[in-house]
């Protein structure tokens, strides 16, 4: 099947293979399974195991029957929850979480075309869905970027050709000058995916005509947020695309030199790029002259050794330039004086991966997706409490209801959904009421949080939002490079103060306290991560003050998360005197006779839940409680207890 | 002959109630002299203890001496030069309680000095008085002894040093060794102090953490101070200037897992490893860490060891997952 690499020199050279590879498929059943690090988690290596022993022992009977099968590792296809997700092509059957047991009846009735029901998404009346696209976790998708993953192997060159992969690259190099490239992003209207916003057109312009030689083009794949893997996925799935936006990036700029800065936490997706690297370089799509147009550039894979502030532009360059990766005054922006002091194009993965659709189908076609402000697309990853885990692409503009319900399928265990976390760390959260604002750059900062890297964290009512803020400024705090003082120590003490709240020690001037920080962080901080740590404290304590009143003012905590405020205790009439919980106790804090009611000491007790989670359902004599404890009585409500 | 056993209990407590503790070293020095068939100089207990714990200086033997001394525990006498000797005093014992002059009786017998004067007279003052020395040629005693004492402890000392030259030996050409590898990777980024970092990298998963020799070679190498290698090591999170444990054990501390409860689960694997998060456990078996992101959401709150993901396990699945792996 391999056939001899022969070098690609025009854009007819790259139709020519595609549809030659396009050929060898045709007629031919593939079962794709995902190997993107979700399904990974769910051993999808051993179901592709599985798969291949499967075909191994037909072939040995009967080698005509699977001559028409052809099994391949593709990337991230989105739906984590469900993982590993399995799906044959070109019906688009879509199986959902596949076991290696299960394999053997999957392929006997995939051989001869037929369904095996069991495995198939089931929609809420239970009659099954078979095709991954009318699944409703896709169906309100619009998946341009995502798409293809599902499709390829991404540790193959001809897979991506296949599909017309780097045929936009060829159109560019062969027919467009690079000022015409340059225009049609900026017509576009491509803003950055990382999280500024910032256009990417108008980047490129300031780096192009900014002196100074030679220039930089560089991918950042520092995804360090936590619950945002988009950027990952698409390394991991699609890694030539972004390859193809960084050529074309660097052929309308006029660089020699690309770098790629790619998280070492994510050993698939470094794997990947530099394979991508290798077999882009062997048919000439990197390196001297590439396609005859006297475009000489390279790529570099750069790993960086785990550091969120090295994700901000000027740190990562640092990073690059092998000293520690701390950020600088930007009176003069990277992308006049970056590397080395040179002009510098610093860009998201996935607004690399954008630019090929945008050259393909025309600025045109790119604006008529999303809102006036915002074209296109954007990844979310789509966590927490919600239904269907997984990464989503959908259109700027969509309401985050139609996310969160309609793609999302609800709140996990039917809870009520309390606010949705966007952005990062350095973003805020969107509270209920909120609910039904579009999604894009202008409108998420309008609302005190901010689009970010896209990662969206789902919350129900059982998470308490002075514990989120405290969680995300602890993550700033100690990811702080320590470079300036109002990030160093403004969040240092924002945790002093909530710590003192959710321990019940918290002051009445303390909310007051928090937000004079707040504007002091937002002025006076080096670099984004200080001046947008405000963003989660700002909107918490706008939209969720009360629960901030009810740690101070009551010693209570709605949600039951703060351990120092909430209490178990064992209900007199309904305990049995079985004395499981007494077993289960890691500090024998309960004490108790058989078949009398236990007591738990509540200075021994470490508030750890374990009494709760053995107490037998029949009896459940274990509850939690929350407030000053003498106020409580029982089969009082929380919000009686508040107020 | 004196019923030589201590009473360890009636010391501690007396110890105890001073507001002191009968550490490792006191106990060893109290053992040297319990067991003493004769009298000991300072110098003699200091070298005796050596044999028991290397770790043992003089300054510790004068001053458990002088401690012990003040509680009562032995007794510091003073005969012919000026050397003290010590013996364990009568309230040491449990049982029998010999009288000062019957011990001292004892022991000048069994050393066969005799001493002329002893009665009535507190020890502490023996040698301050008059008059009070040993008969006989005691310096050439002495110097017979200490020959032969030093003797022994220079050939035990050889021996030693033998032993820690051939460890030495071995660890320099497992370290010569080291340098052919780390050679590869430097040869690998070109030497070049821009892939400064890249090269951490490569040692990193080398070695799973980063010794000293390695960045000092690596700095000398390249031009760089071992200074700024050091300032690059700390600052990022992937490097590690401590031996890590054989398993690592990582915890998702990120937002989708926090919201979902790792905190209960880190909590679980602390209960059950006994260390803290970024600890290593004594026998280097598992280094408990947490990351900000493992980047499978839908599983949290998830775990990764030994390269296999794990979906909130419960404190019986932990000790039976820990306790599968040698």
């Amino acid at each position: 099947m391999d056939k001899q690499i022969s070098k690609i020199n025009s854009l007819k050279d790259l139709e020519n293979r595609a549809r030659l590879l396009q050929d060898e498929l045709n007629g031919k059943t593939v079962i794709s399974i995902c190997s993107g690090t979700g399904c990974k988690a769910y051993a999808s290596e051993e179901v592709h195991a599985a798969i291949e022993d499967e075909i191994k022992r037909i072939s040995k009977n009967d080698p005509a029957k699977i001559k028409n099968i052809v099994i391949k590792r593709t990337g991230c296809h989105g739906y984590c929850e469900r993982g590993p997700i399995m799906v044959i092509h070109p019906e688009e059957t879509c199986y959902m979480g596949v076991k290696k047991e299960d394999v053997p009846e999957i392929v006997e009735k995939t051989i001869i075309g037929d369904v095996v029901e069991k495995f198939v998404y089931k929609d809420e009346t239970g009659s099954p869905v078979f095709k991954e696209s009318d699944i409703p976790f896709y169906k309100f998708q619009k998946r341009i970027i995502l798409d293809s993953n599902s499709k390829i192997d991404p540790t193959s060159i001809d897979d991506y050709i296949r599909i017309g992969g780097y045929q936009a690259l060829a159109k560019c190099l062969t027919g467009m000058t690079p000022d015409e490239v340059l225009k049609e992003v900026k017509d576009a209207n491509l803003r950055g995916r990382g999280g500024g916003g910032f256009p990417a057109g108008i980047k490129w312009e300031t780096v192009k005509n900014a002196s100074g030689e030679p220039r930089y083009v560089i991918v950042n794949a520092d995804e360090g947020d936590p619950g945002a893997y988009m950027d990952r996925s698409i390394l991991e799935g699609n890694p030539h695309s972004v390859l193809e936006g960084l050529i074309i990036a660097a052929y309308a700029i006029g660089a020699s030199q690309g770098f790629i800065y790619v998280r070492q936490e994510y050993p698939q997706a470094v794997l990947n790029i530099i394979a991508a690297i290798e077999q882009a370089r062997e048919i000439g799509l990197l390196g001297e002259n590439i396609l005859n147009s006297k475009l000489n550039f390279d790529v570099k894979v750069h790993r960086g050794a785990g550091a969120f502030v090295s994700g901000e532009s000027s740190a990562l360059m640092a990073a690059i330039e092998g000293s520690v990766g701390e950020p600088r005054l930007k009176y003069i922006h990277t992308a006049v004086s970056g590397l080395w002091g040179k002009p510098t194009n610093l860009n998201n993965v996935e607004t690399y991966a954008n630019i090929p659709k945008i050259i393909k189908n025309g600025a045109e076609w790119f604006t008529s997706i999303g809102t006036k402000g915002s074209s296109g697309t954007k990844i979310f990853s789509l966590v927490g409490k919600v239904n269907n885990t997984g990464l989503v692409e959908v259109p700027m503009g969509i309401k985050l209801r139609d996310i969160i319900y309609k793609i999302g399928g609800g709140i996990k265990n039917g809870k009520k959904f309390k606010a949705v976390q966007t952005g990062g760390p350095s973003g805020g959260v969107i509270p209920e009421q909120l609910l039904d604002l579009p999604v894009d750059f202008d409108e998420l900062d309008k609302a005190g949080s901010m689009m970010g890297s896209g990662g969206m964290i789902v919350m129900d009512e059982s998470d308490c939002m002075v514990n989120i803020a405290h969680y995300f400024l602890n993550f700033l705090a100690d990811e702080s490079c320590g470079k300036c003082v109002p990030c160093r120590e403004g969040l240092r003490q924002m945790i002093y103060i909530y710590e003192r709240i959710m321990s019940g020690n918290g002051r009445v001037e303390d909310l007051k306290m928090l937000e004079d920080l707040s504007v002091i962080l937002e002025g006076a901080s080096l670099c984004a991560l200080g001046s947008t740590a405000q963003n989660i404290v700002v909107t918490t304590l706008k939209y969720f003050r009360e629960e901030y009143e009810a740690h101070i003012y009551y010693n209570s905590c709605p949600a039951m998360v703060c351990k120092p405020l909430i209490h178990y205790t064992i209900l007199e009439n309904k305990c049995s005197g079985c004395r499981i919980c007494v077993k289960s106790c890691p500090v024998n804090a309960i004490s108790g006779e058989p078949k009398k009611p236990h007591l738990i000491d509540q200075d021994l007790c470490i508030k750890c839940g374990a009494c709760m989670d053995v107490c037998p359902e029949k009896f459940d004599a274990v509850i939690k409680r929350t407030g000053i404890l003498e106020k409580v009585t029982l089969g009082e409500k929380i919000s009686e207890k508040v107020t | 002959m004196i019923d030589n056993k201590i009473d360890f209990d009636l010391i501690q407590n007396k110890i105890k109630n001073s507001g002191f503790k009968l550490t490792k070293s006191r106990r060893t020095i109290l053992n040297i002299i319990k067991k003493a068939k004769k009298d000991l100089t300072a110098d003699d207990i200091f070298v005796l203890s050596l044999k028991k714990d290397p770790g043992i200086g003089i300054a510790t033997v004068y001053r458990t001496l002088a401690l012990m001394e003040k509680f009562g525990i032995i007794e510091k006498i003073y005969r012919g030069s000026n050397k003290a000797v010590y013996s364990p005093a009568e309230n040491m014992y449990s049982n029998k309680k010999p009288t000062l002059k019957k011990a001292i009786n004892t022991v000048s017998e069994n050393s066969g000095i005799k001493i002329s004067k002893t009665e009535g007279l507190s020890p502490a003052y023996l040698g301050a008085e008059e008059g009070y020395y040993f008969k006989g040629k005691i310096d050439d005693y002495h110097n017979i002894e200490k020959i032969n004492k030093i003797q022994a402890q220079l050939d035990i000392w050889t021996g030693e040093l033998k032993k820690i030259k051939r460890e030495r030996e071995i660890e320099l050409e497992e370290i010569i060794n080291d340098f052919g590898k780390i050679d590869k990777i430097l040869e690998k980024h070109e030497l070049n102090k821009n892939n400064l970092i890249q090269m951490l990298i490569d040692f990193q998963t080398e070695y799973n953490w980063l010794p000293r020799h390695v960045l000092f070679y690596v700095g000398s190498k390249i031009n760089v101070p071992l200074s700024q290698i050091y300032g690059i090591a700390s600052f990022y999170k992937f490097f590690n200037l401590e031996p890590r444990g054989k398993y690592q054990i990582i915890v998702c501390a990120g937002t989708a897992c926090h919201v979902r409860g790792s905190m209960n689960l880190l909590q679980r694997i602390v209960n059950v490893l006994k260390i803290k998060p970024g600890d290593t456990t004594a026998d280097y078996k598992f280094t408990l860490d947490t990351v900000n992101c493992l980047g499978c959401c839908a599983l949290g709150p998830v775990m990764l060891f030994n390269n296999k993901y794990y979906s909130n396990p419960s404190k019986k699945e932990l000790e039976k997952l820990l306790g599968s792996v040698t």
